[in-house]
């Protein structure tokens, strides 16, 4: 389901305090008409954040959660009170929060893509700005300080959220995506999936353990298929390796083609991992299942040499050379430690 | 005798029904010139009071002789769109009576131009609408620019004057109709010359483009920038190969032809939001949704040494495509 083909219909928000302030969630009583230019920067902002960070969910089966039944309510053709039920999200959304969790707004966002209906299902979180502005004092030039608070600046990226399309009548019919991330992709551990599981009751579609392979296994395809250049595979298997084995909690095929490959690669590149159904979005990274494949790089050459060293000694210690005909000249110097025989 | 007070008494209230039978006639062509892409303008009313009174008397015409109690008049910009109109025209109304005005004069002799067609609405239009529709005439007359203005200057000079006009003034007049007739052929001849030289593919490549866009927009016609058009349009041809390139347009009516629903969808979503997008008001933005879909980053590499990539990003959150930003790497 593509969210930027998303059409509003209605549109809710509810205020949810932290957990720790003292306040209850403030709901609001009615689905007020919006204008639709607001509603398209919705729509965009809706589709943007689970175009960069979404991957597919299903929901899990009879979990903890009241949410799951919402959805399905909802999405229905004889659906209960839009408000009620979005108030019954915000309440549930409140439950499951922890003091660590910020305050913000649960939004819930009801429509439809081709014809099917639709539910979004967002956390917006609040934020602290200062807004600078230059004033005149006295003859002077200076500047006026306001704190502001905002909530969905031009670039506010939403990280806690759900879209949720109903291709049938059962739950199992429902497609969803979601996101459940921190705001900064540097951060070693994923925040607690309560966004993910214990509020929406929904799970990945895929594990990540392998969906991190599969586009492990298809971006080496393409480096040994489509590269012809021995060095520009070097490059590029080693690259791809050093962003696997990083810290950080989430990668992106996409940020990592823009950083890593070379200008005229990267669209080819994306095109071959979307025919191999690669998300192209943020992944949250597991590499359990590839972790021996990442300890060490090897090279099979053409006339049988095989060459095995740590990321490394590749990096630092061994020379490589562009030759004519696609051929390279690998050198380094090290003391033998060992000979043998080999089947 | 022509019961001129009878005519009055008729005409006042069947004018509002005329009224509406125009207003009928020129959304059909609407629809259907800019489902061919075809550039023009469309203008019609009912005919006023006065002016069919006069008719009745001058041509002592009956009250149901009198074809043009509808007109719509079509104002191509093209003088090679006139038979596409014309087939326009004939495919989607029932032609009761076809004059070109062209046909009835003879080579040296120049005179009115333009092709006037009499027609009634089809069976498959009169559900939903007035019975009283069915089988009233509306005379839709087909012009170029240069004919239009002819046929309103002509009218003030020629048929409205009081007394003959002396031979001499006359024939000042009849170089007017010359001149028209050979503005049009200039443009013609100058449109189809500059199309065939080998440096303006920008204009070609525009060409195949305002087909669709025009098609899927609901913008008007005189709301295209063309200086940007050819602009953007050079910038964004560096995208594609040569053998793209030389089959220009029959990749832009696999792209629209693909996704249809979801151009529709965009232009009728966000076409009237002027904040951020003033590329859906020009025909690139089909070349730009294209490149998108198989060339994001080279776009983008491209797009950002000429124009600043804010402008882009809108087109490309609507694409499902949004780009990343630098401080996401």
């Amino acid at each position: 389901m593509e969210p930027q083909r998303l059409r509003i219909d209605r549109l809710i928000v509810h205020d949810i305090p932290k957990k720790d302030s003292g306040e209850q969630p403030r709901l609001s009583e009615s689905a007020r008409p919006v204008d639709p230019s607001l509603l398209n920067t919705f729509k965009l902002k809706i589709s943007d954040s689970l175009k960069l960070a979404a991957n597919d969910v299903a929901f899990i089966p009879n979990c903890e959660s009241c949410v799951p039944k919402l959805v399905l309510d909802q999405l229905g053709e004889s659906p209960s009170d839009f408000v009620e039920v979005s108030q019954a999200i915000a309440k549930r959304l409140f439950e499951c929060q922890t003091s660590r969790n910020t305050a913000g707004f649960l939004t819930v966002v009801h429509g439809n893509v081709e014809s099917k209906p639709a539910l979004v299902i967002l956390k917006l979180e609040k934020e602290k700005g200062v807004r600078i502005e230059p004033q005149i004092v006295e003859g002077k030039l200076t500047y006026d300080f306001e704190e502001i608070s905002m909530t969905l600046g031009t670039n506010t990226k939403v990280f806690k959220i759900g879209f949720f399309v109903q291709t049938g009548t059962t739950l199992d019919s429902i497609v969803g995506s979601a996101s459940d991330t921190q705001r900064s992709t540097q951060s070693i551990a994923r925040v607690a999936g309560f966004f993910l599981r214990s509020f929406l009751g929904c799970d990945y579609r895929e594990a990540p353990a392998v969906t991190t392979m599969r586009f492990y296994q298809a971006s080496e395809r393409y480096i040994n298929e489509e590269v012809t250049d021995p060095l520009k595979r070097k490059r590029y298997e080693f690259a791809l390796q050093a962003t696997l084995d990083s810290q950080r909690s989430v990668f992106s095929p996409k940020e990592f083609a823009e950083e890593h490959l070379d200008g005229d690669d990267i669209d080819y590149y994306l095109r071959f991992l979307e025919d191999a159904n690669v998300p192209l979005q943020q992944i949250p990274k597991n590499i359990s299942l590839i972790e021996k494949h990442l300890r060490k790089m090897q090279f099979n050459f053409e006339r049988g040499t095989i060459l095995i060293a740590s990321k490394e000694e590749v990096n630092e210690n061994i020379e490589f050379t562009s030759l004519d005909g696609n051929s390279m000249r690998v050198s380094f110097q090290d003391r033998l430690d060992k000979v043998k025989g080999k089947i | 005798m022509i019961d001129i007070h009878a005519i009055r008494e008729k005409y006042r209230e069947e004018m509002p029904l005329y009224d509406e039978l125009v207003v009928y006639v020129k959304k059909i062509l609407a629809e259907e010139t800019r489902r061919k892409g075809v550039i023009c303008k469309i203008e019609g009313r009912a005919k006023e009071m006065t002016s069919l009174l006069k008719k009745a008397l001058g041509k002592k015409q009956t009250y149901n002789r009198i074809r043009d109690k509808a007109g719509v008049r079509i104002v191509a910009t093209y003088y090679d769109s006139l038979p596409t109109l014309e087939e326009i025209v004939r495919q989607r109304f029932n032609v009761v009576r076809c004059e070109n005005k062209k046909l009835g004069l003879s080579y040296n002799e120049l005179g009115y131009l333009g092709i006037h067609l009499d027609v009634k609405l089809k069976e498959s239009d009169l559900s939903g609408v007035s019975r009283w529709f069915r089988g009233r005439l509306c005379e839709i007359q087909l012009h170029t620019h240069g004919q239009n203005l002819w046929a309103n200057i002509s009218h003030e000079l020629l048929y409205k004057g009081a007394l003959p006009l002396p031979d001499d003034t006359q024939r000042s007049i009849y170089q007017l109709v010359a001149l028209v007739e050979l503005f049009d052929d200039q443009v013609k001849r100058a449109r189809h010359y500059l199309m065939a030289q080998p440096g303006y593919e920008e204009a070609k490549m525009l060409s195949l483009l305002e087909k669709h866009f025009y098609r899927l927009s609901t913008r008007p016609f005189d709301g295209i920038n063309r200086e940007l058009s050819i602009r953007l349009i050079t910038l964004l041809e560096q995208l594609y190969t040569a053998e793209e390139r030389a089959g220009f347009g029959i990749l832009m009516d696999q792209f629209v032809a693909s996704n249809e629903n979801i151009l529709e969808e965009i232009f009728e979503d966000f076409a009237a939001d002027e904040r951020d997008n003033l590329l859906l008001s020009q025909p690139e933005s089909l070349m730009i949704f294209e490149r998108l879909e198989h060339a994001q980053h080279h776009l983008e590499k491209v797009w950002s040494a000429e124009f600043p990539l804010s402008l882009l990003s809108p087109l490309a959150s609507m694409w499902g495509k949004p780009i990343l930003d630098d401080s996401e790497l």
